[in-house]
């Protein structure tokens, strides 16, 4: 039995971060957008995603400076013992909180489209104790199982890339700005809470085989993600129109439902879309739960992950089933959300900071 | 270390304990049980599908009339009352074959309450004996009372449900709904299925208007915008798809003709193919005439603004071909193709300047979706006027209207 290698390419890296990403907010979030933006949605996405680009390989370079090595050891460097000690605990708790969300998520959706009898229990222990089990080995399969699973998650891709014929109007994004830049603004948030998850990066780092090439994995992953939700916006925006979008709940499973190809010769391809998404949504949670439980066995010097893995199970069951409502959950991505914000700007500034601190004297390695 | 990775299956070392190899079977005894998905079990044997819905309203008197609303608990929670036509399918009708059952493909089940779609279900399965599926639904069929009235009340349970696709081509017919529904040709198997299929040659034959889906009305209700929808008419032997009904908002308000119809779908550019025929001017005895079949057309429409008025260009670029010729002339001749599409022009131009003018004048009604271009082109300007938009601004535009038309080919003949 081979031991496990411990090490990722930088190719898997960006495939972990697409298929960790994608998945649970992008169907939301063409609603989301045009309510808090309008028509310039597409604006906002593009700012902001390009905003979390910055932030995202920032992370990379951080990481790369410091090859091989755990943010518990570095972090420490750049902000002092006890800050690093608080941050890194709250990140353990914003991801193990995130992987309840995303479990609970999806859950919801799955119980809306695709089984509507079927327990929330038995769909959460079910798909938990799944994860659980290929986390208890460590990085290596976790990444290898997203790399079987990547084609996969490209079907929703494809899906996207077919045009409903009529009644698509591209021009529904015109008149650009006719209500100025403030909406561009308000559409911030949800266009940076879109790729939360991106954090993970930080934690990955450290396997990375290459770590000066991370930045270069991180970059195509998150712009290959900016361009996907761009064009999953326009195409909803152009086919549903703005007024109507903001009812939606889920605009684009609406929209995956209404392609019909050569007169009924291929319909309902929102059932290929949704099963390919279980799993995205899968790799999402793996790694939202494997980050917490990594944390703790190197914060404290575990051998192995098996304990804190079964630790956690339950742990996020209940919070998983904490929220009362649907609006409750949404509200929680929304602060997710915004917690991401400002995790993405507290990023940017600690690479200035090392950066300064490099060219001063060198941090000591 | 390395028992702990074992995967089930391989040899197991010395070592693993009872307990665990317990723990192990639990657990894939647990999943494997879970993973069949029982609860959501729905044999397609035990599903009713619905083909096809007709939704029509009806006096509130007359719902009590019907079977089954003996016993009401409280008072009626509306004031409407509404009848609904399901078209259940018969699948061994539907299939055709020989082993199949001879019966129709399908059976229709009407039933009246107050307004609540919700309600129906249940008044549905005290009937149907197997549960309504509305997954397959091909048409929804609407009638002129309830039109009238509004729609966003019956339709709004059908679009909050998942399972109810937004795809689904919608109609708006004066006759009775529940006829709609039982009238087809032998060439389909069910009325659902032989209108679903009707509306496909919309693509052809113009004096039906472009399809109408479920979510478009949504969008058009939700926008408080003008849409049109297509009408059917009930005959004894076929039905008619053609015509149009236009809504405002969720009521329907005025009827779009045949011929108008054709020229509705010129002026929001959705012709594929389409006929125009003018006169003969030569003609001694008869009125002949010269058709033109236009194959490939464009139509652009700008808003111009000037001296605080409102002009809309609309320019109509058609190509075809000259694919009738009551007359023995030859048709092949440069100067005579030039003066046959010059007049056919002028007759395109005169139809589409009338019913423009119509919509202005008459119903103070856009249904061209006019004011979209001027929210794009003047966004501000539009936040002013977009309130009396219809009745206001739009009656006293300008109208610009220029149409080229190119006989490209005279089909076979010279």
């Amino acid at each position: 039995m081979e031991q496990p290698r411990d090490r990722i390419t930088p190719t898997q890296l960006t495939i972990v971060l697409i298929s960790a990403i994608l998945g649970i907010d992008g169907f939301a979030m063409p609603g989301m957008v045009v309510a808090a933006a309008g028509r310039d949605g597409w604006l906002s996405l593009l700012l902001g995603g390009g905003w979390l680009l910055v932030a995202a390989m920032s992370l990379a370079f951080l990481g790369g400076m410091f090859p091989r090595q755990s943010p518990i050891n570095w972090l420490p460097k750049l902000m002092g013992k006890w800050p690093a000690k608080l941050f890194i605990t709250l990140h353990c708790v914003f991801y193990l909180v995130m992987c309840a969300w995303s479990l609970r998520i999806f859950t919801d959706m799955i119980r809306i489209y695709l089984l509507p009898r079927t327990p929330t229990e038995v769909i959460m222990i079910t798909f938990l104790i799944s994860v659980a089990y290929l986390i208890v080995n460590g990085i290596d399969p976790l990444v290898r199982v997203t790399q079987v699973f990547f084609p996969f998650t490209l079907i929703p891709f494809l899906l996207l890339g077919i045009v409903i014929k009529g009644r698509m109007d591209f021009g529904e994004i015109l008149p650009v700005m006719a209500n100025g830049f403030l909406p561009v603004l308000k559409g911030l948030p949800p266009a940076i809470a879109v790729f939360v998850g991106w954090g993970i990066i930080m934690y990955l780092m450290q396997f990375l085989d290459k770590p000066k090439k991370g930045y270069k994995a991180v970059g195509i992953g998150v712009g290959f993600l900016l361009l996907f939700f761009l064009w999953s916006f326009i195409l909803t925006l152009s086919h549903f129109g703005p007024v109507e979008m903001k009812y939606l709940l889920f605009p684009v499973i609406d929209f995956v439902r209404e392609i019909e190809i050569a007169n009924v010769l291929l319909e309902k391809l929102d059932l290929f879309l949704l099963t390919f998404w279980i799993l995205t949504v899968f790799v999402t949670v793996a790694f939202t739960y494997y980050i917490p439980v990594l944390i703790g066995t190197q914060a404290l010097g575990f051998r192995d992950n098996e304990g804190l893995v079964f630790l956690a199970l339950p742990l996020i069951f209940l919070l998983a089933r904490l929220p009362k409502g649907f609006k409750t959950t949404e509200l929680i991505g929304v602060v997710i959300g915004y917690i991401s914000l400002f995790f993405s700007l507290a990023v940017v500034l600690l690479l200035l900071l090392a950066w300064r601190k490099k060219r001063k004297g060198g941090i000591p390695n | 270390m390395c028992c702990c990775y074992c995967w089930p299956g391989e040899k197991k070392e010395k070592g693993v304990s009872l307990i665990k190899k317990l723990a192990a079977l639990l657990a894939i005894l647990f999943l494997a049980l879970n993973s069949t998905g029982c609860w959501d079990l729905w044999e397609i044997e035990e599903r009713g599908l619905v083909l096809g819905l007709g939704i029509d309203e009806i006096p509130l008197e007359e719902v009590a009339d019907s079977v089954g609303l003996e016993g009401q608990l409280q008072e009626e929670h509306s004031n409407r009352g509404v009848r609904i036509t399901y078209q259940f399918a018969i699948p061994a009708g539907l299939s055709g074959d020989e082993k199949g059952g001879e019966g129709p493909g399908f059976y229709n089940l009407t039933t009246s309450a107050p307004m609540s779609n919700l309600i129906f279900r249940g008044l549905a399965a005290t009937r149907a004996s197997r549960k309504a599926d509305v997954e397959q639904l091909q048409v929804l069929i609407l009638g002129e009372k309830l039109s009238r009235a509004g729609i966003f009340s019956v339709l709004d349970r059908l679009v909050r449900d998942p399972n109810v696709r937004k795809h689904v081509p919608v109609f708006v017919t004066q006759d009775d709904v529940a006829e709609v529904l039982t009238v087809y040709t032998k060439q389909d198997a069910a009325p659902a299925i032989y209108l679903a299929e009707l509306m496909r040659n919309n693509d052809w034959a113009h004096r039906i208007a472009p399809e109408m889906r479920l979510g478009q009305v949504l969008r058009g209700m939700r926008e408080k915008a003008v849409f049109v929808v297509p009408r059917v008419t009930v005959g004894e032997q076929d039905s008619k798809l053609a015509g149009a009904g236009v809504f405002y908002g969720d009521r329907l308000k005025f009827w779009l003709g045949e011929e108008e119809t054709i020229i509705y779908r010129w002026v929001i550019n959705e012709v594929e193919v389409s006929p125009i025929i003018a006169t003969l001017p030569d003609s001694k005895s008869a009125k002949l005439i010269n058709g033109y079949s236009a194959s490939r057309n464009k139509t652009t429409i700008r808003p111009v603004i000037e001296d605080d008025r409102l002009k809309f260009e609309i320019k109509v670029m058609t190509k075809g071909e000259l694919l009738e010729r009551q007359s023995f002339e030859s048709a092949w001749q440069d100067d005579l193709l030039k003066e046959i599409a010059i007049e056919l022009a002028e007759i395109l131009k005169k139809d589409m300047e009338a019913l423009i003018k119509k919509t202005q004048q008459e119903w103070q009604l856009d249904i061209f979706d006019f004011g979209r271009s001027v929210e794009r082109h003047y966004p501000q300007v539009w936040k002013d006027i977009k309130n009396d938009w219809h009745d206001q601004y739009y009656p006293a535009a300008e109208i610009d209207l220029e149409v080229n038309l190119t006989i490209s080919r005279t089909g076979v003949l010279r």
